[in-house]
């Protein structure tokens, strides 16, 4: 037999690692909603099933509900399938995964899920794993990029045995931590959809709902005593080296903590129960460790989960008694102060560790310029954020949406950013809020605040629909600008459904936009290019004026220019130059606009021509004209080669 | 002998960090030695914070820890600057900028409370005269691997050029590196003496 010896290394994210154990395990069909910090797992098993020429079915979805739905049926069919998502969109998908549980799949279906403590993009700092404690479902908790891929075998395996999802938990450290991952040869799983027609259980009554519970819960207890034995999963290390502490730790703390008794040389002789699966929760394995050590500490991210299923807590340390922040990330600062306090607590160390902390104190006084995120140059929403302040002035109320165009917060265009799809029933709420007070005659219908919301083309198919069909039937008055820039540009450009391209490269159907939104009941729709700033500006009057006509209605503006990122070349060329004698650096621009390109010369504002991209808005953005159209002629100074993400060598 | 190696990359988005991270990757794999890293950036665009974490050899977590990274390579001085706190007891901070920026009576009490070593070099000047400014961080990455306590070499990342960086910028990432790795023989670059440390070499 001759085996061969060349082993494929790839230095791999921990997502594109999740994407190639998918691609290992035989997984047939893997759907995602783009969220950071899990965006980069599809386009992973997208490349990984091409290198393989493996026939997948692989698609960015709607939202996440849709995706989880989708991928369900496919394992009802016996398939092995895969949903991706952010930490926030389980809870989009929540709906369908409670039911999941109840009911059970036949092929295995694994929910993988990117968790974001800090939180460095999202707006919650939710823990997944108390999310499946919640759905009963079980769930893996990766430590490193590897593990995160080995684990995605495991849970196929789980959930092919058991019939239940199974969701492997990954935090952001993991989903962005690069590791040289050994690749292994994808083991084929031939599978022909096969759907075994069970209506008792697939379409469940409540009665029926009952027995499937109590399934569920025998099956969470056969799990559970699978995981007090499996030790890819759960297992001691330098088992009884000291009764006094013991320390249980999961996911990315676990990797902080070996990193940090390895550099005081502790490595070897603390006890340690690494989780890699807390629910359903090893009862067993924590019974005997806490029982062999005096004192315990707990480290888990994000919340508590361990700490809450321990039947006795006297002798544990953790989030329950203040030891551990209840917020924020565990990183090596924070787990570093933990353990130097608990050593010393327990005579493991004699002396504080020094953390880094005490001798970095005089650099807090440096007064370094801090980097907060702005729209790019050129960006279109710029724009129509520009337009969009113009018309719905100081007293204009502005519901916004989750995307890029978020940070027109800066521009004093965006009021609120909940969830997805919010800005479209916020306006609702807000006009409806107003409304009342003309029933009772305290305002009159010129005193209700102009109310322009904005949602981009992605966020607006994935939750917006509803709000939408339910503000148009309940005759809710607000201008909805629909910010069309053709690609889903925060996440790293996944195609939209507008725009019509799928990730496999192939032609999908292009949903329109406009025919979306007559087909809701929407009857004043207009089209504009957002660069074109004064007629955005025009059109934008006549929307707020058929909001406020008594036979008028909702108006939406769909603001239709592509993202300067995604496609440069479709940037028009207006170049511009300053007037300096007209500037009095009133800030107008810098301050309120925002372009990263301008700055305050010593007597009149600069452009730096390195940054700009002579995409000309910022001509409205001065009130003295001290910006204007330059007409020298000239050519664009290859716009492609200045892309703000960079593609230097 | 240390049998592990942590470096830290500090810049701004369109330095190229994460470009320079993964050619250092590659370039262990295959001389067949543990890496792992991390990528740390807001949300990113032009401009913003990036900084690369890389470690050689035995490790668990893919962040370098305060206080471990052997090597701090700034190709932006202010990133360098926000990143100290990594930079281990006696270790080397590289720092893309005119000489002296560096002089705040606070930062050179801190290098040399731990006894850091700095050395200064005008990468965006240079990159600029010899006709490539995209590339100061390959000037930067060169003048880290000539230095001896690097495990990583300038002909290996030489070698690891090919396989990770796109063919139009090849030639001018490999004129840079091997300048960035003769600055300090030819005096492009400057090592410089901090209150209470030694001139000899980390």
């Amino acid at each position: 037999m001759e085996r061969s010896n060349e082993v494929r290394t790839l230095a791999l994210l921990g997502n594109e690692a999740m994407g190639r154990g998918l691609v290992e395990a035989g997984c047939h069909m893997a759907l995602a909603y783009p969220g950071t910090p899990s965006s980069e797992v599809l386009p992973a098993v997208l490349r990984f099933a091409h290198q393989e020429a493996i026939t997948m079915h692989i698609e960015w979805c709607a939202n996440e509900k849709v995706a989880f739905e989708q991928a369900l049926s496919a394992s009802y069919c016996g398939l092995r399938t895969a949903v991706i998502m952010k930490q926030v969109g389980l809870n989009v998908a929540a709906d369908p995964l409670l039911s999941a549980a109840y009911i059970g799949v036949t092929g295995g279906f694994v929910v993988i899920v990117a968790d974001d403590p800090g939180p460095t993009s999202s707006q919650t700092e939710q823990d997944t794993r108390l999310f499946a404690h919640f759905a009963k479902v079980p769930v893996l908790d990766p430590s490193t990029p590897d593990e995160a891929r080995n684990m995605v075998g495991i849970a196929f395996e789980i959930s092919e045995r058991h019939q239940l999802p199974v969701i492997i938990r990954s935090a952001l450290r993991v989903c962005h931590g690069r590791q040289d991952i050994q690749l292994r040869e994808p083991v084929p799983v031939p599978r022909k959809a096969n759907f075994p027609r069970e209506p008792s259980r697939w379409a469940a009554t409540p009665r029926h709902r009952f027995q499937q519970h109590l399934a569920l819960n025998r099956k969470l207890e056969a799990i559970s005593r699978e995981m007090e034995r499996d030790t890819r999963l759960n297992h001691m290390l330098n088992a009884g080296a000291s009764p006094e502490v013991g320390i249980v730790a999961g996911g990315v703390p676990f990797a902080v903590l070996m990193d940090l008794l390895r550099r005081h040389g502790l490595h070897e002789s603390i006890p340690i129960l690494k989780l890699g699966a807390s629910f359903p929760f090893p009862a067993e394995l924590l019974r005997d460790f806490l029982s062999a050590h005096r004192h315990i500490l707990v480290l888990e991210e994000t919340d508590q989960l361990v700490e809450l299923l321990l039947d006795q807590r006297q002798a544990v340390s953790g989030r329950h008694d203040g030891t551990v922040p209840r917020e924020g990330e565990l990183d090596a600062a924070v787990v570093g102060g933990i353990l130097s306090d608990f050593f010393l607590r327990h005579g493991i160390i004699g002396e504080p560790w020094n953390t880094g902390q005490e001798p970095a104190a005089p650099l807090a006084s440096l007064e370094l310029p801090t980097r907060p995120p702005t729209l790019c140059p050129g960006c279109p929403h710029r724009a129509s954020f520009l337009a969009i302040r113009r018309v719905g002035g100081a007293r204009g109320i502005y519901p916004s949406d989750i995307g890029c165009y978020t940070l027109g917060v800066n521009m004093g265009a965006v009021d609120t950013a909940h969830d997805m799809g919010a800005s479209i029933s916020m306006a609702a709420g807000f006009y409806h809020a107003h409304a009342l007070d003309l029933a009772q005659g305290t305002r009159k219908p010129r005193q209700i605040p102009r109310i322009l919301a904005t949602i981009g083309d992605s966020t607006f198919y994935h939750a917006g629909l509803p709000a939408l069909a339910d503000a148009v039937y309940s005759d809710a008055r607000f201008t909805l600008v629909i910010l069309d820039n053709r690609v889903t540009a925060m996440t790293g450009m996944q195609p939209t459904l507008p725009s019509g391209d799928r990730v496999s490269g192939a032609v999908g159907r292009s949903i329109s936009l406009q025919e979306t939104c007559q087909g809701l009941g929407v009857r004043w729709i207009r089209t504009v290019d957002p660069d074109d700033v004064s007629s955005m500006i025009k059109t934008l009057r006549r929307a707020v004026a058929h909001n406020q006509a008594p036979e008028g209605g909702i108006a939406v503006v769909i603001a239709r220019r592509p993202c300067v990122i995604h496609q440069p070349d479709s940037l028009e060329y207006k170049p511009v130059k300053v007037e300096p004698e007209r500037c009095n650096l009133c800030g107008l621009c810098i301050d309120y606009f925002g372009c990263p390109a301008i700055s305050a010369g010593e007597h009149a504002i600069v452009i730096d021509p390195a940054i700009c991209v002579d995409c000309g808005q910022c001509v409205h953005a001065c009130a003295r004209k001290a910006i204007i159209p330059a007409s020298d002629g000239g050519t664009r100074q290859g716009a492609t080669t200045r892309r703000p993400e960079g593609r230097s060598a | 002998m240390k049998d592990s190696f942590d470096l830290l990359l500090a810049g701004t988005g369109g330095q190229g960090i994460l470009l320079t991270s993964r050619l250092l990757m590659g370039e262990a794999i295959a001389r067949g030695v543990p890496v792992r890293g991390a990528e740390t950036h807001g949300m990113a665009q032009r401009g913003g914070s990036v900084v690369a974490h890389v470690r050689f050899g035995p490790c668990e977590s893919s962040m370098v820890l305060p206080l471990g990274a052997q090597l701090l390579v700034g190709v932006d001085a202010t990133e360098a600057l926000r990143n100290l706190r990594f930079l281990a007891a006696a270790g080397t901070v590289l720092v893309n900028t005119p000489p002296l920026a560096f002089d705040e009576p606070s930062v050179m009490y801190y290098l040399a409370r731990i006894r850091a070593h700095v050395i200064t070099m005008d990468a965006l000047e240079l990159a600029r005269k010899k006709g490539y400014p995209r590339s100061v961080n390959m000037l930067m990455l060169g003048l880290a691997a000539a230095l001896p306590q690097t495990p990583f070499t300038p002909q290996g990342l030489l070698e690891a050029i090919a396989s990770e960086i796109r063919p139009r910028f090849r030639e001018s990432a490999r004129a840079a590196l091997r300048l960035g790795a003769t600055a300090l023989a030819s005096g492009l670059a400057t090592r410089h003496p901090l209150p209470g440390v030694g001139a000899d070499t980390p």
